[in-house]
């Protein structure tokens, strides 16, 4: 997602500093680090009492930690968006928009479906034999889990985790970014009042507090960020066998197909522009690239400049308060590096204030798939656009290069389904992204109850609402069986007979061992018809209680 | 879940008897057993594996033929029928290998894959639908939001020797149905079967999804050289491990099915009338497989004041029921897989210090050891350190289940399998015991009153937690595992009026319409700052209320925006 972390210095700003970098070092320190030899104390506490006070098997207990969390965020709403402001000049309103009515939209909704989820699910098609018993799945707490989150969106990506996590009945240690020195300082301290100490333990710090987090023992690691960083933790958690689910990056597409007609290009481009410039373009699933047909590109470009400078930002400057920053310098150099760079034509920006690490919204024409906007994720806000004349050369080249995004974003004028569009259907085919968005961006994250995770290079593991539940919980399969009836299991024990061989085939099968398909031929889609099942059904048990008989 | 497999060095030597069975002339030696592992199973070369993996990989993208499912279901049925029409050979093939009863093939293995088969071939229509997502904020109610399950790419399947077939086709064939391309790495201490099974199957698949590797070590290190979009491998936590960290390099997701020391409880309330059902299940539990089960019996754990009773009538099971005067060329029971295992039990046996009361009789040979029960066993003994995996049953004693709960989690947490006796209620809200044990010990899954069932169910998840692995499989649950869940939303280009607040310049306006578009209940709450917040949620007037203010917030900002 975001680029490797940089040395912490870079990041210790406090509210005079933002605009001079320079006075970052002579500042006091605004977050406090975790001493170091208190984080295997820390970590040792969660697991001792989840294991010995077994409290977060409750549900009650559950769902009483969570409201804490939710009234501690409603109590304190202003000042997180007034610390994320000071740490990267982080727009209020997308903090409010993107990150808190999300977060505790999701956090309601976890509350509200919990006692549903807890409910074990009934094992259905069980073979005859087992029909009569209770066979379910138990959805049961993992243990002690690791959460470590990002800056770029430090609220949402953490607070969806941790409730989800403890919703399933396990203990979370929280490694926030250390990039974002207020936020992170806030929000583990009202976690850290929120939350009971035998359940929840906050790190700050950078790399040394990290390394320390992960040299300790979980049930499992879920981590946001980028792939370089991804990979360490994933090489440290096999040592353990530990589980991890890993939300990354990728360059994610938005295409523009030719049926796109004029007057819905200007919708696509103000989408496209929200999408890519939001968060100053510091999002997982953010436009990374435009694909656009030749002949619908130059209306495009004039759509999008036009949303860009009469719409969104028509003061274009630093002190603008719906533009976000860059998180620190060498982001900063990145980003301005590529557009120095790039040998496209900038048609939108292009200018930055290295002192507040700001860079305009800037949109790159002419581009083509070996630029310095196309090389590896952009993850500020630039914006590159790229055309085609052929989508199945374009797509050809985008999965030799960029496979597995994190989302694609697909407009068009006609069908949204792609069983109904042939093209998108193509494209849906061909790549394999995180989440897809017919017509829109975004937006999918912000959904309380779909999985939300990468695939490929973007990730593995998905999670919102059901789905962290689901990842957070081990699906431990439970079988109630009777002691009375030996009589009818003795068939599976030895010495072995052809009668009993045959009991045990008819008991376990399912249609009395026929088949409702042929040797050649298509299969039929739709499975075996009711008839079929019903009959071979009564057929089985039928030549169930014959073979029973006779082995008896 | 076995021991780590050594590389089999060929340790010539000469070869006679130790016949056994139907198959005198060729359940081997074990100092031809390298000879024969070689001889009988083609390893793939070396040079062929990257050209064959990319082959899929070519093919999967290129060819794009695993989106259909007519495709995948015609594939499987040819799956189906070639091992059924095989049947009798697969089966004969295990007795070479390792004296493996051809009942067990039969009932364990086969009959249950052919019925998994069907299973997801029956099913297979509903599962690829795509799955309406629910709960949506109020301004997405009417969109198409779904989440569509997609193939994942080039999945590698590594199978172990002891269910060979079980723990082999249920990911190939749902992986296949999940509309991927499959390499397939099957044991080489199972020479005759996986020869045998390999053949059979890349008769029966395109070879454009379907690809084999046969060899030891080398070739799965060349293998796992290879890029893949998934890894699943079953086997033992030494290799589960060197596997894990070689997919971390290139991010790829593992499933592991391991092992663990899965104990059996036989709970203080068990009637005397019960304790022969209990022994009976027991002894199968654990000498099933000649003992190398993945979720077999590994220990019990008895009450103390059940334990006399309960091991006397194991001994009468063993000795009356199961195998009356067992000698090594008993048909109805398996031998062991190698030599190094044979080796490892037999140390375990010399080195106990319980006391054998049933079996304990050796033959190198044949790589035979008897079923052996050993009685007054503590946590330090010999047959404590680690998963057993052969036809041995130490028995432990408990007073105070809480210490022996403590223990357990101390020396042998999160096993495969827990199984639990008891003659009172099965369920865990009746019965505090067995809650407590439930509580406490994570482990893969959890049978009351029996063993070993559970992995035989098609639409139950499989699969450990912790040492015991990562990731469940079986019917609907390999299928969930072999494809990512996509969310796609689609949206109209005619609203974007509704959308519009969501753009700069922010007003406080317009953030009011977003926050009130997103809070359910309108942004109100069932539950109150102290107190136990009530279980079931929120109550229907709650919501309905809320509901309706909800969108009457909604249209009053949205009124206030324009």
């Amino acid at each position: 997602m975001a680029p490797p972390p940089a040395p912490l210095k870079d990041s210790v700003s406090s509210v005079e500093s933002f605009t001079k970098v320079d006075s970052a070092a002579t500042a006091v320190p605004v977050l406090q680090h975790t001493a170091l030899k208190d984080i295997p104390v820390g970590v040792k506490r969660l697991h001792d009492a989840f294991h010995q006070k077994q409290k977060s098997h409750s549900v009650q207990y559950r769902l009483n930690q969570l409201r804490n969390v939710y009234f501690k965020i409603k109590d304190n709403i202003d000042p997180i968006c007034e610390a994320l402001l000071k740490d990267f000049h982080r727009v209020p309103a997308e903090t409010k928009n993107l990150e808190i009515s999300g977060g505790l939209a999701e956090l309601v909704h976890t509350m509200a479906s919990l006692h549903k989820w807890v409910k074990p699910e009934p094992v259905t098609d069980l073979p005859l034999t087992l029909k009569s018993q209770p066979v379910f799945i138990e959805r049961i707490p993992l243990g002690v889990v690791l959460i470590i989150s990002p800056f770029n969106y430090p609220f949402f990506l953490s607070l969806s985790a941790i409730i989800g996590a403890i919703a399933a009945g396990n203990a979370v240690v929280f490694k926030p970014s250390e990039l974002t020195p207020h936020f992170s300082q806030l929000f583990t301290e009202l976690l850290t009042e929120a939350l009971d100490e035998d359940i929840f333990f906050a790190i700050n710090g950078g790399i040394p507090e990290t390394t320390a987090a992960l040299d300790q023992k979980y049930d499992k690691i879920m981590y946001t960020g980028n792939n370089t960083v991804g990979t360490i933790i994933a090489k440290k958690a096999a040592e353990t066998l530990t589980p991890v689910i890993l939300e990354l990056g990728g360059k994610s597409p938005a295409f523009i197909l030719d049926d796109v007609t004029d007057k819905d290009l200007q919708v696509a481009a103000r989408r496209i522009a929200w999408g890519r410039f939001t968060n100053a373009g510091q999002t997982c699933v953010a436009v990374d690239y435009v694909l656009v047909p030749e002949d619908k590109k130059a209306k495009f470009v004039n759509a999008i400049v036009k949303v860009l400078g009469e719409e969104f930002y028509p003061e274009l400057n630093k002190d603008n308060k719906d533009l976000t920053h860059v998180i620190h310098d060498r982001a900063f150099a990145n980003i301005t590096n590529i557009i120095k760079t790039t040998k496209g034509k900038i048609v939108f920006g292009g200018k930055s204030d290295a002192e507040s690490r700001f860079i305009e919204p800037t949109v790159i024409d002419n581009v083509d798939w070996d630029d310095s906007t196309m090389s590896g994720e952009i993850f500020g806000p630039v914006l590159p656009i790229l055309t085609y004349t052929n989508l199945s050369e374009s797509l050809s080249k985008l999965q030799s290069r960029h496979d597995t995004p994190l989302a694609q974003y697909i407009f068009t004028s006609g069908p949204t389904s792609r069983t109904k569009n042939p093209q998108i259907d193509t494209i849906l085919k061909a790549v394999r992204s995180g989440g897809t968005i017919v017509n829109d961006v975004l937006m999918h994250v912000a959904l309380v109850n779909a999985p939300f995770g990468g695939i490929g290079n973007s990730g593995q593991g998905a999670y919102h609402g059901w789905f962290s539940f689901r990842h957070f919980t081990h699906e431990r399969t439970t079988m109630e069986q009777k002691l009375w009836n030996d009589f009818l299991l003795a068939p599976r024990y030895p010495p072995f007979t052809a009668k009993k061989n045959a009991v045990l085939d008819v008991a376990q099968s399912q249609y009395n061992d026929k088949v409702w398909f042929g040797r050649t031929g298509d299969v039929k889609v739709s499975g075996p018809s009711t008839l079929f099942s019903t009959w071979t059904g009564i057929a089985g048990v039928a030549a169930l209680v014959y073979y029973f008989v006779g082995a008896l | 879940m076995a021991a780590p497999n050594r590389p089999q060095k060929a340790s010539k030597g000469s070869s006679k008897g130790a016949a056994k069975g139907s198959t005198k002339e060729s359940f081997v030696d074990l100092k031809t057993q390298t000879q024969a592992q070689e001889s009988v199973l083609q390893y793939t070369k070396l040079t062929d594996i990257p050209g064959g993996v990319q082959r899929l990989h070519d093919t999967f993208h290129d060819t794009q033929k695993t989106h259909s499912i007519q495709y995948r279901l015609n594939q499987l049925r040819n799956v189906y029928f070639k091992l059924k029409d095989n049947k009798e050979q697969l089966a004969e093939a295990l007795v070479k290998d390792f004296g493996r009863v051809a009942a067990e093939t039969r009932i364990l293995e086969l009959t249950g894959c052919l019925n998994e088969i069907t299973h997801i071939m029956a099913n297979l229509h509903k599962w690829i639908k795509p799955e309406a997502v629910k709960d949506l904020p109020i301004n997405m109610i009417t969109n198409p939001v779904y989440i569509e399950r997609i193939p994942l790419g080039v999945v590698l399947v590594i199978s172990s020797f002891n269910y060979p077939l079980l723990v082999s086709l249920s990911p190939i064939v749902g992986a296949i149905a999940a509309g991927n391309v499959v390499v397939f790495k099957p044991s080489e201490s199972t020479p005759h079967f996986s020869q045998l099974y390999t053949k059979l199957l890349t008769e029966a698949l395109d070879d454009d999804i379907f690809f084999t590797v046969n060899g030891a070590i080398p070739e799965t290190t060349k293998v796992l050289e290879q890029k893949f979009d998934k890894i699943m491998y079953t086997g033992n936590n030494i290799v589960g491990t060197i596997i894990a960290k070689k997919a971390a390099e290139t991010l790829t997701p593992v499933i592991l099915e391991l092992g663990g020391k899965s104990p059996a409880f036989v709970l203080s309330d068990t009637l005397d009338k019960d304790l022969k059902t209990i022994a009976r299940r027991i002894v199968w539990g654990r000498f099933t497989n000649g003992g190398q089960s993945c979720v077999a019996v590994d220990y019990v754990l008895v009450h103390e004041t059940r334990k006399a009773k309960l091991v006397q009538e194991i001994i009468g099971i063993l000795k009356d029921e199961f195998y009356p005067n067992i000698t090594k060329d008993n048909e109805n029971y398996t031998h062991l897989i190698h030599d190094r295992s044979f080796g490892n039990l037999k140390k375990i046996l010399e080195a106990t210090s319980g006391k054998v009361v049933y079996g304990g009789d050796t033959d190198s040979s044949s790589r035979y050891i008897s079923p052996t029960v050993i009685d007054n066993v503590d946590w330090d003994d010999s047959t404590m350190k680690g998963e057993i995996f052969g036809p041995i049953l130490p028995i432990l004693t408990y007073s105070d289940l809480k210490v022996a709960l403590k223990k357990l989690t101390s020396t042998h947490d999160t096993p495969l399998a827990q199984y639990i006796f008891t003659s009172g209620s099965t369920s865990r809200a009746k019965n505090p015991e067995i809650d407590t044990i439930l509580r406490t010990v994570r482990s893969g899954g959890t049978m009351i009153n029996d063993v070993l069932m559970h992995f035989a169910l098609r639409a139950a998840p499989f699969g450990g937690i912790g040492n015991s692995g990562q990731g469940a499989y079986h019917g609907w649950y390999t299928f969930r595992q072999f494809t990512h869940e996509r969310t796609t939303v689609e949206q109209q280009l005619w609203n974007e009026f509704a959308l519009k607040s969501r753009y700069p310049p922010f007003t406080e306006a317009k953030i009011k319409l977003v926050e009130s578009s997103q809070a359910d209940y309108n942004g109100r709450v069932w539950f109150g700052r102290t107190g136990n917040v009530a279980i079931n949620g929120p109550g229907a007037l709650f919501s309905t209320w809320t509901g309706i203010a909800g969108i009457a917030a909604l249209v009053y900002y949205f009124a206030g925006t324009l």
